[in-house]
């Protein structure tokens, strides 16, 4: 009710606020169609009075006095100059339009030839708008007046309108400015201001802006006096840029050809206010000079009566709020009472409940106790047959080495007898070596013997020859025989010599044979010692070995009765585990009782968390069923069971998770006509509902 | 030796060739009264390095002088003999038994076959050298044995004592 009733209001709202942007649009409107009128007036004005035979007559008095009876008359321009055809000073109005001197000298004697609007105005280059009617004057657009100025003495801004005197035969005779001033814009703005003053609308304001936004006139509270007299901001006027500087939207959308309105909060006074804008676009006016006009006013005070209406309403709006929060506090109060109530049952119940699961915990204890035991039983048993292992391999190794010595040891005798049997061969050799060594040395001596006597004799014989000869030589040629015979016993001589030589080289070969006997004695000798010396360490390591051997078959013993003592470890270990098997089943059955009571408490609490839930209902409430409420039984008996598809551990949390589902009770109301229907209590609903 | 000794050598002569360290020397056999195998000499005390000693010859003494220290005048090997014969000589200073280490035999030779020791050290000459004969065992310095012997200095009491 309330959000429609503020749906209402805010339709309401935006309709008065749409019809108030129309109502500036419309005066924006009203502006532009009033200053293009006027904009026309004067654009043909300076072609009426380019078409006064004054200048002809070439009479400055009568020009003077007819110039200013037009400024008087037409009260919108603050001078009107005549030129003549070479743009010198002719004529000026002498007079402003309030009929205060002007200051003429300061324009006579001055030339314009070089000026703009005159160049144009001989030259014919007019600003027109031949489908609108306009044509024929040279317009310059609003801007700080020089001669307007020169006249009066201070700063005018105006826009001149100027027109060549042409004579009948084509001749210009001079040309005719017209310097308006912004009179004639700011009376027409005056106006849509004045129809905001007659509504009560003080802050409305009207402005015009040229074609680059610059302001140009203004009439606002800031701009009218206390003597409705319309004052202008210097510091404003062409200095003042609304959509490039200011960044008024509105302005921005009109320099951009566009008409509207908008609410948009005013960049200098920082209020929102209400903006109508409109281009002057109309037949009366020349769009090459693209003004504009922007109208606003404050929302606030435009808006005046909708927003005491929107303020009445929020206020009862509130009131009623209030009012519907005071009677939910209350209800919550009474509400949270009785659910305190229950809160400190249920504290109660579940304080209970705890002291069951310390019970089930010391029995969890106890059986993690016992399954310590068991681990450490087990851990015995492990130990043991690892030690039964360990001296196993141990055997193994140690008769693996024995196998290993025994059989070096064979190959050992092996080499030995190999090697006493080449010993006995190379004995047998060198004795038949020895011997005959020994028939060689008899032989020998013996005929070293022999050749020693015979040696005697050939060196006896060949002397006895030689002293023959020397006895014949003595003899002369008596002794020739005995000199025969001496030859002869040298021949035969050196013949036994020669024979000597002969046999004592068949010695050198057998004393040669002998050596190399003698050699191979030796060998024999020396390979029969060497195999002496292999078989004597052959045989040396015999009793090392043996005493090896016997070593490994003791420690191969040591090995079979450490075993036999890790078996009786291992017997020792099976009973006590037996022992902490029949524990386990005792703590088992403490463990049943406990989840049993456990279940029991539960339903208590259960049936309270029911009992609460209907008293703050205030409807009766009936179970609709054991097997259906009591989720955690169901887990309870599946652990007691110990089933065959969930842990026990898995079963505490399924019935842990359902406990804590129960605490959002299932209600089942009683109505006095209809069945009983099942109405859920969500999170989401009001807090008056909630229970838990 | 001289040229007269030379001269005194027949036209045909035989020599009793012998060596002596290696060298083949010879001496002309009539002034050899016979050879015989070398006996150890019994030393004489205060006499010269070159004589060896004194032997019994058949109940004779003969005096046993050694040519080493004659021809090469090694003293320190004078009483250190090899040899293996004696060639007995009658000198004027007495029976006299030369060591040598091999009886070569006895050869004859044509006299124009013995060259004069001409053109060498007097000394040489003078010291009982012969010549040189041309043998076919090959060139052979000639000794004569009387003079080499005869020249041997021997101690006062020594000569007196063979003289005796």
């Amino acid at each position: 009710m309330g959000l429609f009733a503020y749906f209402l209001m805010r339709q309401s709202f935006s309709s008065r606020q749409a019809l108030a942007r129309e109502d500036i649009k419309s005066k924006a409107v009203l502006a532009s169609q009033a200053i293009s009128a006027v904009f026309r007036e004067r654009y043909m004005d300076v072609q009426a009075f380019a078409a006064n035979a004054v200048f002809v007559g070439q009479n400055k008095e009568a020009m003077t006095q007819s110039l200013n009876n037009y400024v008087e008359n037409y009260k919108s321009y603050d001078a009107i100059l005549f030129v003549d055809a070479e743009g010198k000073f002719v004529a000026s109005n002498s007079k402003t339009f309030d009929g205060r001197p002007a200051e003429q000298k300061n324009l006579e004697g001055r030339a314009f030839a070089d000026t703009p609007w005159f160049q144009r105005a001989v030259n014919g280059q007019y600003l027109e708008d031949k489908a609108k009617g306009l044509t024929g004057s040279v317009v310059e657009d609003i801007q700080v007046d020089p001669l307007s100025s020169a006249l009066l003495g201070s700063t005018q801004y105006g826009m001149s309108f100027s027109r060549a005197v042409v004579l009948p035969d084509g001749k210009i005779l001079g040309v005719v400015t017209a310097r308006t001033s912004l009179r004639f814009i700011e009376t027409e703005l005056r106006g849509v201001y004045e129809l905001f003053q007659q509504v009560g609308l003080k802050s409305g304001q009207a402005m015009l802006i040229n074609r680059e936004g610059w302001l140009v006139a203004e009439v606002s509270g800031e701009t009218v006096t206390e003597r409705s007299e319309l004052k202008r901001n210097p510091e404003k006027v062409l200095r003042w840029n609304l959509a490039t500087q200011q960044g008024q939207m509105a302005a921005v959308e009109a320099v951009a050809g566009r008409a509207g309105s908008a609410v948009e909060i005013d960049r200098v006074g920082r209020v929102e206010r209400i903006w109508g804008y409109n281009p002057l676009r109309d037949s009366r006016f020349l769009d090459q000079l693209g003004w504009s006009v922007v109208v606003s006013t404050v929302s606030d005070e435009m808006l005046a009566d909708m927003n005491l209406q929107r303020r009445w309403f929020f206020f009862g709006f509130s009131a009623l709020l209030i009012a519907f929060s005071l009677f939910g506090l209350g209800a919550a109060r009474v509400i949270s009472r009785e659910f305190m109530e229950y809160s400190l049952r249920i504290k109660d119940e579940c304080s209970r409940l705890s002291e069951l699961g310390d019970g089930l915990n010391r029995i969890v204890g106890k059986a993690s106790n016992t399954n310590t035991d068991s681990q450490a039983v087990m851990s015995g048993f492990s130990s043991a047959v690892k030690s039964i292992y360990a001296q196993t391999e141990e055997c193994e190794k140690t008769l693996s080495e024995s196998v290993r010595r025994s059989r070096e040891l064979k190959e050992k005798a092996t080499v030995s007898e190999h090697s006493v049997q080449r010993v006995g061969v190379e004995m047998t050799l060198a004795r038949t070596s020895a011997e005959q060594l020994s028939g060689f040395e008899k032989e020998i001596s013996e005929l070293n013997n022999k050749f020693s006597a015979l040696s005697e004799f050939i060196f006896k014989a060949q002397l006895a020859g030689t002293n023959a000869q020397i006895e014949a030589s003595r003899a002369g040629s008596n002794g020739k025989g005995i000199a025969s015979l001496g030859q002869d016993l040298e021949v035969i001589s050196e013949q036994a010599d020669a024979i000597f030589r002969e046999v004592s080289e068949g010695m050198g070969k057998v004393q040669n044979r002998l050596v190399t006997l003698t050699g191979s004695i030796r060998r024999s000798v020396t390979d029969s010692e060497n195999l002496m010396i292999e078989a004597r360490s052959s045989l040396g390591q015999f009793p090392t070995e043996f005493s090896q051997i016997a070593e490994s078959l003791e420690a191969v013993q040591e090995a079979l009765v450490a075993r036999e003592e890790a078996l009786r470890s291992v017997f020792e270990s099976m009973l006590h585990a037996e022992g902490s098997g029949a524990r386990a089943n005792s703590m088992y059955g403490e463990l049943k009782r406990g989840l049993h009571e456990l279940h029991e408490q539960t339903d208590r609490v259960d049936e309270l968390v029911q009992d609460m839930a209907a008293t703050i209902k205030g409807q009766r409430v009936r179970h609709r069923g054991r097997k259906q409420t009591s989720s955690f039984s169901d887990a309870a008996s599946v652990f007691m069971r110990g089933g065959s598809d969930v842990s026990p551990d898995r079963a505490r949390a399924d019935a842990v998770d359902r406990l804590a589902q129960k605490m959002r009770p299932r209600l089942v109301v009683k109505s006095e006509e209809s069945e009983p229907e099942v109405n859920d209590i969500g999170v989401g609903e009001s807090s008056s509902r909630r229970v838990g | 030796m001289n040229h007269s000794q030379l001269a005194e050598i027949k036209a045909t002569e035989k020599f009793l060739l012998f060596r002596f360290q290696g060298e083949l020397y010879g001496t002309v056999l009539n002034a050899v009264r016979e050879v015989v195998p070398f006996q150890t000499p019994r030393a004489v005390p205060n006499t010269k390095k070159n004589f060896l000693g004194i032997v019994n010859l058949r109940g004779e003494i003969v005096s046993v002088i050694d040519l080493r220290l004659w021809f090469t005048d090694e003293k320190q090997n004078a009483r250190r003999s090899t040899s293996r014969a004696l060639v007995v000589v009658e000198s004027s200073a007495g029976v006299v038994g030369v060591a040598v280490d091999q009886i070569e035999g006895v050869c004859q030779l044509d006299k124009n076959e013995i060259e004069s020791p001409t053109g060498m050290p007097g000394e040489i000459a003078a010291g009982g050298m012969v010549g040189i004969g041309k043998f076919r065992q090959g060139l052979a310095t000639l000794l004569d044995l009387n003079v080499l012997c005869g020249a041997l200095v021997l101690a006062p009491e020594s000569r007196e004592r063979l003289a005796g």
